[in-house]
């Protein structure tokens, strides 16, 4: 993401994983920088928002195939999903994980949509399906976990 | 798959794969010859269609690996941040979250 070409807008992330990075390599020191820059820059928190809601936006108009009943009934149950998995009042960082929880869970859909109609596909087909849907399985679990350990962590007022 | 025509003659013949070989096998002349071909190129227009809907279904369901993939980036980076920030970190090679100082070592994963 941080490279020679980040646009400007880009700049909050390129710094967070700048710092990131220090931090991972054992550098204590610029932890309370990461602190200030999580909790005083929420264009960061804004942009992971726009391409989760993106995103979502994305699979919800490829699952309802341009119908807008089905469109509707998607938008609830995810609004009902953010609701059951984030509860009522989520951290942002919550928050960001219960949006990437419901969008793995939306391609997840999509998946076992295609691995129950393989019947008479080639075996190259079915086998290309298979795969995906153990990919969109595994991105799901991940995601799920991520959250059962920042909940468990319980990381404090920055996330 | 081609016919070769010698003189009036019309003969068919099929290239085969053995091992890493290819081998070109005669087939026959005539009506069954014209048959046996037909049933050949259906078979491999059958063959062609299906690699090219592999091919569509691969690019239907890659269409948004690459924004899933970049959100994925970024909500790692940011829970990275997090954590790092509340003073955990995650060994190199581990998965799991380790309290990086104070008393507990509060494990995950």
């Amino acid at each position: 993401m941080a490279d020679a070409n980040s646009k400007p807008a880009d700049q909050p992330i390129a710094d967070l994983q700048a710092l990131v990075a220090q931090a991972r390599a054992g550098d204590v020191e610029v932890l309370p920088a990461l602190r200030h820059m999580l909790a005083s820059r929420p264009e960061i928190w804004q942009q992971c928002a726009d391409l989760g809601g993106n995103v979502l936006r994305r699979w919800i108009e490829r699952l309802s195939l341009e119908d807008p009943l089905a469109e509707e009934s998607l938008l609830l149950k995810v609004q009902a999903m953010k609701i059951e998995v984030g509860g009522t009042a989520p951290t942002p960082l919550e928050g960001l994980l219960v949006d990437r929880i419901v969008v793995c869970w939306l391609q997840l859909q999509q998946a076992d949509g295609l691995a129950s109609q393989m019947d008479g596909l080639l075996p190259k087909t079915a086998a290309l399906i298979l795969r995906h849907q153990k990919h969109a399985h595994r991105q799901f679990l991940t995601a799920v976990h991520t959250l059962a350990i920042v909940r468990r962590l319980q990381p404090g007022v920055v996330g | 798959m081609a016919w070769d025509n010698r003189g009036q003659g019309r003969y068919y013949y099929k290239s085969v794969r053995i091992g890493k070989q290819v081998v070109r096998r005669y087939v026959g002349t005539g009506p069954l010859a014209e048959f046996v071909a037909e049933k050949d190129a259906e078979a491999r227009a059958n063959r062609l269609a299906a690699a090219e809907a592999c091919e569509l279904l691969k690019s239907y369901l890659g269409e948004l690996d690459g924004t899933m993939e970049q959100h994925r980036q970024l909500i790692d980076l940011v829970t990275s941040g997090v954590l790092m920030a509340a003073g955990y970190h995650r060994p190199p090679h581990r998965t799991c979250w380790i309290k990086r100082y104070g008393r507990r070592q509060l494990k995950t994963g």
